[in-house]
């Protein structure tokens, strides 16, 4: 009797692992892999590879923020210009006032904080939507860089910082390290820390989150300072990589990070995602963006590429969930 | 007569946008003050001319807003169908056709947005982020990206000065005007409203939500598509960057102008008013000398204000 019970609990459970956000990015970029590998060989060369790793560190600490905004049923458009502004903060204490390295990070990480906590005040203490008030602060912070910098780029860091961003750990970088680092830190909070479920329970529903004893607008506040902080964190990062910082840094990266979050599944209503979903939807954006600058197209059509490609995955997701729905009726 | 003052004194009061138009004349006194050439009739209709591109685009916006869905690709849209017309108009001399064309265009995003949106079930800011890269790359590629300019007659008509200002201001204004009174006066335009503010009840009066937020899109599509051609006239020459970073303006005229993005709320006057005072601001900027690397602080600063007011003023409102 109970033997195809069990044959069914694990015909389910192939089922459901099939069903779960993080395979269905992973089956679209396989197919485009292997595509891109049979065109050009160079695509899966290890230095290629690495490259891509490499990359990844940016765009990914914007998604994990921009995930936890998007988790508690807000949205933070102002991730790329706060990371433009803590880079150029970051480059000039530096090359400018001679701060040690370490106080530039620490100083540039309250830049992110302050910008985190002046967005979390205008959207939940003013009651602004999350909408404009992160368009406002996206101009704020884009001048402020532009008046800190004067315009120019910004270089002469050091020996420290180039020796920092040249060392090749692995092949890779220091920075992808980091930011696995808080990959996995964040995964583990929202899956198995009480904060986690707060964070998806408010997105689900923030009125029920409040009759079950949540404080609501903490988890929101939380989520709007973290966003800021990995902005910040993403914007030492690129300003180390590139031993420099100019107002363009982070200029055009708020749709790539929230790309990233809806391939990798999270929600922009709140409430549904995962920091494994999202690590993939970086991962399946950089090797995208990789594939298609291998095969030789130009920013045009990469652009169009990206943008059907974003809307099929999100389509395939959708086709799922109810497909999903029907095997449960 | 004191009761008459009194009378006049609440009505105004009820207007919606009284909110943000009180502070927006102060300023613009302010302003005036600090630079003299400010309230000028040549600086204001230099103004009045640039405004009704991002207007008409703002509008489609907002219609979409108010059934409860962002669109956000209505710039590149109009960017894109600016191209299309500019090529057909370019390569056959045809005004007819061109102008079709460009319009099919983007009817056909907007129904791609309505179908991927109301359809398909994807959240409206992926889905319309999604043809905003679509249509961001497909204008570069119309004609390789490099402009085209129109043929000569089109000058003479984009420098037409009727009351003062160009034709096209008095089209939009017109169309403002169109989708002011079809919002108030129509079933369709009181469906729209349902859909927005709760979409279950909508459904249980018998509204068809689906069509209704799929028309929205629709209009977002078209009106997008004629702010492109109409931008194209105007400087007599389609340009691929036109339409870029529109998006966040109009999303941010419509919010100054009392649309939520939860639904329900905002009429074209209020998106009028919205757009506006996005325009003086930037004008603003200019006025006063403040230097170059300034503006963009002081923009988002006023945008952050002018949303506050409103907030204040509603919550002030409710206590009543």
């Amino acid at each position: 009797m109970k033997q195809p019970i069990r044959l069914g609990n694990r015909k389910q459970s192939v089922f459901e692992m099939l069903m779960s956000p993080e395979v269905s990015v992973l089956i679209p970029l396989i197919i485009l892999c292997v595509y891109t590998s049979t065109v050009t060989p160079n695509f899966l060369k290890i230095k290629n590879i690495q490259v891509i790793i490499r990359y990844c560190a940016f765009i990914g600490a914007l998604a994990i923020g921009e995930a936890f905004a998007l988790m508690c049923g807000e949205i933070d458009l102002s991730v790329g210009t706060c990371s433009t502004l803590t880079s150029i903060i970051f480059a000039t204490l530096i090359a400018n006032f001679g701060v040690p390295p370490l106080v530039a990070v620490l100083l540039a990480l309250i830049v992110g904080l302050i910008v985190g906590c002046i967005n979390a005040f205008l959207t939940l203490v003013c009651k602004v939507n999350s909408w404009i008030s992160t368009i406002a602060m996206q101009y704020v912070c884009v001048g402020l860089a532009t008046v800190i910098c004067k315009g120019k780029s910004i270089n002469g860091l050091g020996e420290a910082i180039t020796n920092f961003s040249t060392a090749r750990p692995l092949g890779l970088s220091w920075m992808i390290f980091i930011v696995l680092g808080f990959f996995i830190l964040t995964e583990i909070a929202i899956r198995f820390t009480s904060i986690g479920r707060q964070v998806h329970s408010v997105g689900i529903n923030e009125k029920a989150a409040r009759v079950a004893g949540i404080h609501v607008k903490k988890v929101k506040w939380l989520c709007f300072v973290f966003s800021s902080f990995m902005a910040a964190v993403c914007g030492i990062l690129q300003c180390i990589n590139s031993t420099g910082a100019n107002h363009s840094t982070g200029e055009g990266n708020d749709f790539p990070a929230i790309i990233c979050c809806a391939i990798g599944g999270v929600s922009t209503n709140g409430g549904k995602g995962s920091l494994l979903g999202v690590l993939f939807g970086v991962v399946m954006y950089q090797t995208l963006k990789n594939c298609l600058q291998l095969l030789g197209l130009s920013n045009n059509v990469q652009l169009v590429l990206t943008g059907a490609i974003l809307l099929l995955a999100v389509c395939f997701d959708v086709m799922k969930t109810r497909l999903k729905q029907r095997n449960l009726k | 007569m004191k009761n008459k003052v009194k009378a006049l004194y609440t009505r105004m009061g009820k207007i919606p946008e009284i909110g943000v138009l009180i502070p927006l004349a102060l300023i613009m006194v302010f302003t005036h003050l600090v630079n003299n050439n400010f309230l000028t009739s040549a600086n204001m209709t230099a103004m009045l001319k640039s405004i009704p591109f991002i207007g008409l685009a703002t509008l489609g916006a907002s219609l979409c807003l108010v059934t409860g869905n962002v669109d956000i690709s209505v710039g590149r849209v109009a960017g894109l169908t600016g191209m299309v017309f500019g090529y057909v108009m370019t390569q056959t001399n045809n005004l007819p056709l061109a102008i079709i064309l460009g319009i099919c265009v983007g009817v056909a995003i907007g129904l791609l947005n309505g179908f991927l949106v109301v359809n398909m079930g994807i959240s409206s800011f992926i889905a319309t982020m999604g043809t905003l890269y679509i249509c961001g790359g497909l204008r570069y590629l119309v004609n390789h990206g490099t402009a085209m300019t129109l043929p000569e007659s089109f000058r003479n008509f984009s420098q037409l000065t009727p009351l003062g200002i160009s034709w096209f201001f008095w089209i939009v204004v017109g169309i403002y005007i169109i989708v002011g009174f079809v919002q108030r006066k129509t079933v369709f335009g009181r469906r729209l409203y349902a859909t927005g503010d709760n979409i279950d009840v909508a459904k249980l009066q018998g509204v068809n939500t689906n069509r209704i937020r799929r028309m929205a899109y629709l209009l977002s599509g078209l009106f997008a598509a004629l702010a492109g051609i109409m931008a194209t006239i105007d400087i007599n020459s389609a340009q691929p960057a036109t339409g870029t970073a529109w998006e966040f303006k109009a999303v941010a005229a419509c919010f100054i102008g009392g649309t939520s993005l939860s639904g329900g709320t905002g009429r074209a006057f209020g998106v009028a008013v919205g757009v506006f005072v996005i325009f003086v601001i930037n004008n603003i900027i200019n006025m006063i000398n403040l230097s170059n690397y300034w503006s963009d602080v002081f923009t988002g600063c006023i945008l952050a204000a002018a949303v506050l007011v409103d907030i204040i003023r509603k919550s002030q409102k409710i206590k009543e």
